[in-house]
């Protein structure tokens, strides 16, 4: 019995000592923002703060700030007026906006009602958010909608149906534009009168974009092929085919916004990823790869410094971003999130 | 059979008066499982080839005392193993020696069935009360029991016919809190021929308890919704003694699980739901004489599970088995042997039907080396159709040393090499299923020492235990952009110490046995698994350091009280180690009293589970519940 109870006591004070979770809590939201998705099913999604200047990374400042995670996996964050609004998904379409204070990410609000939301823009006071909408049987989207809110008083105010899986969303001036993942078409809407004005026809699965220093519109489709659009009359101008590669996610342009650079997958079981760049002047695919590495989830340039952020991770432990050159040359790497997917740069 | 109408059975009335209907006087009585029993030290069953391992057997008094439970709970008061549930009533999966949950073979009677397609099994899904005997042997074992047995083994055995006149029926009924009721029915017959069991049971529950939810930032008070359960099946055995050297034996369990998969509280409106159902049919033959002892057996198992909406995951499978054991001289057993296992998978997740046809070949041999030394050495071939064969040897060696009458220390020790076949699952699932996987391969070894102690009434047995074990080719789904595919990938290295004390003391007023168990277990990851990857050297995720249960029991006249204490130390959930659960402890007891009546036996107890309200996750963000109640009647006749 006296044995039992050495064993108890020596167990109750190895059992205590949990380790340590302490981190510093920094409040500037300067600099870069790492959103991190997080596993699907868990609440494990953050949101990282790092300085260019000092290093310094603060890691799941929400959870510390609140002692809560976000609720769900987070696809996307945007920064508006010192509010960040995370893009959170659930399980159960239980899907939603959370809102937080850009410097402490100390919580203000949730804006409910999205169903897989994905990507935000915002035109003056109103926050335009992409959503897939629920699956039917075959997991297909056909209610995809795009949520506009009002971000004077966080609720949703008008919801207007898309073309299937609306991805990326981009405004230029009071055009905003939705690409269409499934549907292969983007939507043109007008903020102002907040109504559909054309609907342009696409390549396979337009999904993210980004302007130039001549002010056109790119557009990475998925499928294989980046294209050039005027915004002035909506026509595409270009349609590069990328030869034989996979391109997903987003696109990224340096610090001069003359050369892009976008993300392939290689078939499995390769796990293979290459970060490419290619000129804005291109008519051709001439793009040159300058990354590859493994497990490459996002990429980011910093516009202030010209430096390449890659997200790199796997679901089951916290993810690392690595710095390169404009040139692919690696500078360092620091620890983030769960599954970091995207960067922020303020 | 009334059991298994849809009763709503947390009506209490309803409850008393099936237990007042259950207390006609219609048989004679004489049944001594309410009582405590003498509990003694004595072998277990698997211990003929087991040398050097470490063995329990699971107390019986605790599984009668616990039959609502699910196995994994049982384990987890009585063991060092770390059951891990999915919830309250939800999947558990157990850990043995910092391995996963495909790491533990679990036997029915000699058949492993964990799921071929998942390649482990769901502990919840195997209730106590179709359970008579409970044994555990710890450690790589797959040079007796083939694939899975790397972390070590569960058994699942019927206690073995005695051909007795006998007649008995037993009814129970059990109500608690969140709607949770069970009744279950016990018939057995025998003559000096025919040996009959039969078990029915029915169990549900509404499973709406309270919990803070912590994933909220106001931490409000919630109840859980969508987890409602419901389990029925049935068990029964037949054995018949053709003479005094043969015996044929069927034995059958079918079980079935519906429920609502309760959702993490980050999101409790989750609408999944689950049915598993399980069919398991053996019929053996047995033949015992001077000239050694033959085994024969056919089984057929069938596994179904359905999750929501989605195509549902059937498998079948035919297992053919011989054993052969004899005598060769004074100084050596030897035991030959094989199994031939013909698993057919057909979902749509395959792209249609899978057929694997599995055949082991195996041989054991027990070497009296000395008077008080034996060396036993085991070993396994294994052939799997359009797949690599496997082959695991285990030579363990035990000596007893005697120090008077009553003081007895055995030094044990063993080494042997196991095997995983990769699941159907790692290889055929489409997308991300890789053929080309190889077996995870297992390397220990381990060093004991039991001591025990009798003298009159009183019992004490300690063994402790140090272990190594170096598991290559580990499998890990990795995402490879769309989807997630297997790779043996890891490399872990576990090393662990377990510490296993029991005492029992019969005295004038009654008996009492209390007991602990401890494991140690540093489970680490020894390879990074990219070139940003921080998992190596570290522990993996969900294998506590730390586990203790302490028990105790005791009989007083006809009342008796159960206690279990239960800790577990706070589990890493990510591969870096930079997140964790807290750890937790749980306290559960348990007072009844047995009330004999004219030639009956009843007994009513009260349990409290949970007993210091603790709230605590086995998994991130799964609640469990807090302090709840569990009445319990049962009577016997005889």
């Amino acid at each position: 019995m006296r044995k039992q109870l050495f064993f108890g006591l020596l167990f109750f004070a190895l059992y205590s000592c949990s380790p340590d979770s302490s981190n510093s809590r920094p409040t500037s939201a300067e600099g870069v923002i790492v959103v991190n998705e997080g596993a699907f099913g868990n609440t494990n999604s953050s949101v990282s703060f790092y300085n260019p200047a000092n290093r310094n990374v603060s890691n799941d400042l929400f959870r510390l700030t609140n002692s809560a995670g976000f609720g769900g996996t987070v696809q996307s964050a945007h920064f508006e007026v010192q509010r960040c609004y995370v893009a959170v998904q659930t399980s159960s379409y239980k899907d939603k906006i959370v809102v937080a204070e850009a410097g402490n990410m100390k919580f203000v609000t949730e804006i409910p009602d999205m169903i897989i939301p994905r990507y935000m823009a915002a035109v003056g006071n109103k926050l335009f958010v992409s959503n897939w909408g629920n699956y039917d049987q075959s997991f297909n989207s056909p209610n995809s909608f795009v949520a506009i809110v009002d971000l004077s008083t966080n609720k949703i105010t008008k919801k207007i149906l898309t073309g299937s899986r609306p991805e990326g969303i981009f405004a230029i001036g009071n055009t905003i534009y939705i690409a269409n993942q499934a549907a292969n078409t983007i939507t043109v809407l007008d903020a102002v009168s907040e109504s559909i004005k054309s609907t342009l026809e696409m390549p396979k699965s337009p999904s993210h974009f980004v302007i130039d220093k001549e002010n056109k519109l790119w557009v990475l489709c998925e499928g294989g092929n980046l294209v050039r659009i005027n915004p002035s009359n909506n026509q595409i101008e270009r349609n590069i085919s990328l030869m034989a590669k996979s391109p997903s996610g987003n696109l990224a342009l340096n610090a001069n916004r003359d050369s892009i650079f976008f993300r392939t997958t290689e078939p499995w079981p390769s796990q293979n990823r290459a970060i490419w760049k290619i000129s804005i002047q291109t008519t051709t695919d001439n793009a040159q790869r300058i990354i590859q590495k493994e497990s490459m989830l996002s990429l980011g340039v910093d516009p202030f410094s010209n430096l390449l952020y890659i997200g790199i991770g796997t679901y089951s432990a916290n993810g690392t971003v690595v710095r390169f050159n404009s040139g692919g040359k690696e500078i360092d790497n620091f620890a983030v999130g769960i599954a970091p997917n995207g960067f922020i740069f303020r | 059979m009334v059991i298994f109408r849809s009763l709503s059975l947390c009506d209490f009335g309803f409850a008393l008066g099936l237990w007042l209907f259950c207390t006609f006087p219609i048989f004679a009585q004489k049944d001594t499982t309410f009582y405590l029993r003498e509990i003694g030290v004595k072998a277990s069953p698997l211990a003929p080839y087991a040398s050097g391992s470490k063995l329990q057997s699971i107390d019986s008094v605790f599984i009668n005392l616990q039959n609502t439970l699910s196995l994994g709970e049982l384990l987890s008061l009585q063991s060092p193993i770390y059951c891990k549930q999915y919830g309250n009533g939800m999947s558990s999966n157990i850990s043995m020696r910092g391995t996963g949950a495909g790491h533990t073979a679990v036997f029915w009677n000699g058949l492993n069935i964990n799921s071929m397609t998942l390649g482990e099994s769901d502990l919840s899904l195997l209730p106590t009360f179709a359970l008579e005997q409970v044994e555990v042997q710890y450690g790589s074992a797959s040079s007796l029991y083939g694939t899975d047995a790397i972390g070590g083994s569960v058994h699942l055995l019927s206690q073995k016919a005695y051909f007795q006149k006998r007649q008995q029926i037993g009814f129970q009924q059990d109500i608690g809190s969140f709607g949770f009721s069970f009744s279950g029915i016990k018939f057995n017959w025998a003559n000096s021929k025919i040996e009959t069991k039969t078990k029915l049971y029915y169990s549900e529950a509404r499973n709406d308890f309270e919990f803070q939810n912590i994933s909220q930032i106001n931490k409000t008070i919630q109840t859980q919704t969508n987890a409602q359960f419901a389990y029925k099946g049935f068990t029964h055995e037949t054995n018949y003694r053709l003479s005094t050297h043969q015996t044929l034996g069927l034995k059958l369990w079918y079980h079935q699980t519906d429920r609502q998969v309760q959702a993490p509280m980050i999101d409790l409106q989750s609408q999944d739901f689950q049915t598993d159902r399980n069919l398991r049919l053996s019929l053996d033959y047995e033949h015992i004489s001077t000239k050694g002892n033959l085994k024969i057996r056919y089984a057929f198992l069938s596994d179904y599970t359905k999750f929501s909406q989605y195509p549902a995951i059937p498998t079948l499978r035919n297992i053919g088995f011989v054993q052969y054991e004899r005598e060769i001289g004074q100084k050596i057993f030897l035991n030959i042997g094989a199994n031939w296992d013909n698993i057919n998978a057909n979902n749509e997740y395959y792209g249609g039907k899978i057929s694997e046809n599995r055949q082991d070949i195996f041989a054991s041999l027990k070497y009296f080396a000395l008077r008080n030394w034996t060396i036993t050495v085991n070993a396994r071939q294994n052939f799997v159709s359009q797949y690599r064969p496997a082959f695991a040897p285990s030579v363990g060696s035990e000596y007893v040393m005697k120090f008077g009458n009553s003081h007895e220390l055995i030094i044990k020790s063993l080494f042997s090499k196991s095997y995983k076949i990769p699941t159907l699952n790692n290889r055929f699932w489409q997308p991300g299923g890789n053929p080309d996987l190889l077996a995870e391969n297992a390397l220990s070894g381990e060093l004991g020492f039991l001591y025990l102690f009798k003298k009159a009434g009183t019992e004490w047995k300690t063994e402790l235990t140090a272990y190594q074990m170096n598991v290559e080719n580990w499998i890990i789904w990795l995402p490879t952009g769309s989807f997630w595919s297997p790779q043996n990938l890891a490399e872990v290295r576990v090393r662990g110490l377990e510490f296993t004390q029991n005492f029992t003391q019969k005295t004038a007023w009654g008996n009492y046995h209390i007991g602990g168990n401890y494991g140690f277990t540093q489970s680490q990851n020894q390879k990074a698994l990219g070139e940003y990857d921080r998992s190596a050297g570290k522990q993996l995720p969900y294998i506590p350091f730390h586990r203790l249960t302490l028990f105790g029991q005791a009989n007083w006249r006809k009342y008796y009280g159960l206690i279990n204490w239960q800790l577990t130390s706070y589990r890493f959930t990510t591969t870096d180690n930079e997140r964790f659960l807290e750890g937790f402890h749980l306290l559960n007891a348990q007072v009844g009293r047995n009330l004999p009546y004219k030639k009956m036996q009843f007994s009513i107890s009260l349990k409290i589970n949970n007993l210091l309200n603790q709230s605590y996750q086995n998994i991130e963000h799964r609640a469990m519940p807090l302090q709840n109640f569990q009445i319990t009647f049962k009577t016997n006749f005889l």
